[in-house]
């Protein structure tokens, strides 16, 4: 089995080096952006299985913009993105664990800072769901 | 109600000074009225008296014309007696005026001559007060006198008779031994016969009064006019002998005129005795008059009687009582403006105290009123009612002051709390690992270390979302986002699995009785809030070993959910307290777990905020348990 390959984005350098350490350890391959556009020219480049996002970044909606950017590339389409962000609550998004496929195209949502237990169980549901795919 | 107050009070004091001026009002009419009626009697009998006097000179001039003649002059003068020719004379003019006696006498008081049958002489006159005063003193004079019943004989045949009557015993007149009167009151009048400066004799001549009902009658004919009313003479008069009625156009009850009858004894000792008027009210026959009597004197100044006028009261009592249903009709209207002004004025008055109230229940629940508009109807409320104002829009301004500082303060600490998020989320990351040994294997006292430092950032974590909440539910953007929840499958999987360390850390056993068809409409990060927190409490504050049990019940229309742990409980002086803001119910016994004091707080205003209710349950010492509702799903909806 190939490596799952998980692109991170954000502009939080700590936040994004654990979050990796976190994923290698367990057995995943991490990228890391740290914004935006960065991410969407890595995002084409090596095309990743998984994309963790975070909304805030240089600006306040670039995660955003990233998100439909990529759902709106035909080969990056199909990514699933786990959105990372301390503004669910604060924009009153009830998207929650769905998300919206035209709205906001992303797999799921999580209020920053996400539980690491729960992040992995996130992305192992993930897995599981492209490898049933595949 | 205050109006009504107002009106009663308003009401007692108009009633009150209605009957108090009525009162007065009637008791000014009544004197005035009756002063007038005791004015219009005395002018009555002065009017009377004028006829009276009247009728005395008459005579007097009768019996001058009587002295004049030449005739009688001579007769005199010769004392010629029985001189046919002045004889026939006299009985002439006694005849033609009427009189009742008519003679002359001689310079001693024999009486020489006689007009009247029995034609008698030879007798003498002495106790005449007329005749003496003209026999001495030489002037022709007229007066009352009284005549005995000899006397009468001696003048005229019938005289006697006509003088003489019974009296009638009378009601409350004086006690007198007497029942009958033979005496006779007269007019007489006396001219001395001068045969050039000598007096030869006196001529006199007579009206016996007893009886004599022409003088009255005249009285009442020329002072009353004669009228009546429903049959009732409106004035009377009559004339006493002593107290006794001689001539009277007073009628009994058989239509009799009153002769014989006697006065009352007030009046009879107040004028008989003291020569004193008597005014008043009297109950003459069968009505009620008002009376005036004066003594009547006779030549020598003796009272020998009476004169007396009396008006029907009734005229006056029917002006009174005329006067007084227009008075009672005038203060009736008056009474009722009075009272419409009153009621219209205790509403004016109570109006704005009213509104003032109205206000403040308005302020009591929390709210601002609008500002009360001047109602101009006095400067006290108005006032009041400026002040009210100015310290309202004074409030208002505050709040506005205080709740764009809370905001600025809010806002800061939403964004240092937010700011605190990425730090933390690293931390937890590299806690993890290290916790679940993926940087390396890890001795007991690092493992303690990193227990301590898991359980401090999951505080902090706490701590964030906390203080993030409070900032919304501050500025009031804290609203739900209403949708089909399935508590198990989006609520309480996913958080089982965050506290299924800690549960098993403090060796609890959490039992989930929340089956997968309990599905509420609501806001699902609002709910997992509610979810986290109780469950989160639950494990801090439960016992080791204890166990949580979580329960849902679907109702009509809401889900009652109930979070119970075995623990300390609650103190039932705490309970009070619990969901207020930044309470610390459990600092004094469990200081090590201290949280921010928000998560009840939260929790209720978000249970509120979908229209539901929270409370809790305790036995202290042994287990609490939490208990609230939210709407069940709507139908149609995932």
């Amino acid at each position: 089995m190939n490596k799952i390959i998980i692109l991170i984005i954000d502009d939080d350098t700590a936040f994004t080096e654990s979050t990796k350490d976190l994923l290698e350890a367990y057995g995943y391959t991490v990228v890391i952006a740290n914004n935006g556009t960065e991410g969407y020219r890595l995002a084409t480049k090596i095309v990743p299985d998984i994309i963790i996002l975070d909304v805030i970044m240089t600006t306040v909606n670039e995660g955003f913009e990233v998100a439909r950017k990529i759902s709106e590339t035909t080969e990056l389409a199909q990514i699933p993105i786990i959105l990372v962000t301390g503004i669910v609550k604060e924009m009153n998004i009830s998207v929650s664990m769905e998300g919206d496929r035209k709205w906001l195209p992303v797999e799921s949502i999580f209020d920053k800072p996400v539980p690491p237990a729960r992040l992995i169980i996130e992305i192992e549901r993930i897995c599981k769901k492209l490898q049933k795919s595949l | 109600m205050l109006k009504i107050k107002f009106f009663k009070s308003f009401f007692i004091i108009v009633l009150l000074f209605t009957v108090l001026i009525f009162i007065t009002g009637v008791r000014i009419i009544r004197q005035h009225i009756l002063a007038e009626a005791q004015t219009r009697v005395c002018i009555n009998l002065s009017s009377a008296w004028a006829l009276f006097n009247n009728c005395q000179q008459e005579l007097e001039k009768i019996i001058k014309l009587v002295a004049l003649k030449e005739i009688i002059v001579d007769v005199c003068a010769k004392k010629d007696w029985d001189n046919i020719n002045a004889r026939s004379r006299l009985q002439k003019i006694y005849r033609e005026f009427g009189l009742d006696f008519i003679g002359l006498i001689d310079v001693n008081g024999c009486v020489g001559m006689r007009g009247a049958p029995p034609y008698k002489a030879g007798d003498f006159i002495l106790n005449n007060p007329a005749i003496t005063k003209a026999l001495h003193t030489g002037e022709e004079n007229a007066c009352v006198a009284l005549m005995s019943a000899e006397e009468l004989a001696n003048e005229a045949n019938g005289l006697v008779h006509k003088a003489f009557f019974e009296i009638e015993q009378t009601p409350h007149s004086r006690k007198t031994p007497k029942n009958e009167e033979s005496r006779g009151m007269v007019f007489i009048a006396a001219v001395p016969v001068k045969n050039g400066p000598n007096i030869v004799g006196v001529a006199y001549g007579g009206i016996l009064l007893n009886r004599n009902n022409k003088l009255v009658d005249r009285v009442t004919q020329v002072v009353f006019k004669g009228e009546e009313k429903n049959g009732v003479p409106l004035g009377t008069a009559t004339i006493f002998l002593d107290d006794v009625r001689i001539a009277t156009t007073v009628r009994m009850a058989n239509g009799n005129r009153a002769i014989g009858t006697r006065v009352s004894k007030e009046v009879a000792d107040r004028v008989l005795d003291n020569g004193l008027a008597w005014v008043g009210e009297a109950f003459v026959v069968n009505d009620r008059y008002l009376t005036a009597y004066e003594p009547i004197k006779d030549g020598f100044g003796n009272i020998v009687g009476m004169l007396y006028v009396g008006m029907l009261k009734k005229p006056f009592d029917d002006l009174f009582e005329e006067i007084l249903a227009k008075f009672a009709y005038v203060s009736l209207f008056v009474l009722v403006v009075a009272l419409g002004i009153a009621f219209f004025t205790a509403g004016k008055i109570a109006y704005p105290i009213h509104r003032l109230v109205e206000a403040v229940n308005v302020m009591s629940d929390g709210k601002y009123p609008e500002p009360i508009p001047l109602m101009g109807s006095c400067k006290e409320t108005d006032s009041l009612i400026n002040a009210f104002n100015q310290m309202t829009s004074a409030l208002i301004e505050r709040e506005k002051k205080l709740k764009a500082l809370n905001k600025s303060y809010m806002e800061t600490l939403s964004f240092v709390t937010h700011e605190l998020k990425g730090p933390v989320a690293t931390m937890m990351n590299y806690v993890y690992l290290l916790r679940e040994e993926k940087l390396g294997t890890i001795n007991e006292k690092q493992a303690k270390a990193i227990k301590a430092i898991d359980a401090s950032g999951q505080r902090l974590i706490e701590m964030v979302r906390h203080y993030l909440n409070l900032s919304r539910i501050e500025k009031g953007e804290y609203n739900p986002v209403l949708k089909n929840v399935s508590i198990l499958n989006d609520v309480l999987s996913p958080l089982l699995i965050i506290f299924e360390k800690e549960i098993a850390d403090a060796l609890m056993h959490i039992e989930n009785k929340i089956t997968a068809d309990i599905i509420v409409n609501a806001d699902i990060n609002m709910i997992r809030e509610v979810f986290e927190n109780l469950i989160g409490n639950a494990i801090k504050y439960g016992r080791n070993n204890g166990r949580i049990v979580l329960d849902a019940r679907k109702d009509e229309h809401f889900i009652r959910f109930s979070v119970w742990n075995e623990g300390m409980g609650i103190h039932p002086d705490k309970i009070g307290q619990l969901f207020k803001k930044f309470s610390r119910v459990h600092d004094d016994d469990r200081s090590i777990k201290k949280g921010t004091g928000l998560g009840l707080f939260i929790t209720k205003h978000i249970i509120e905020n979908h229209g539901g209710k929270i409370e809790v349950k305790s036995e202290y010492g042994k287990w609490a348990e939490f208990i609230f509702t939210l709407p069940s799903a709507t139908v149609g909806e995932k």
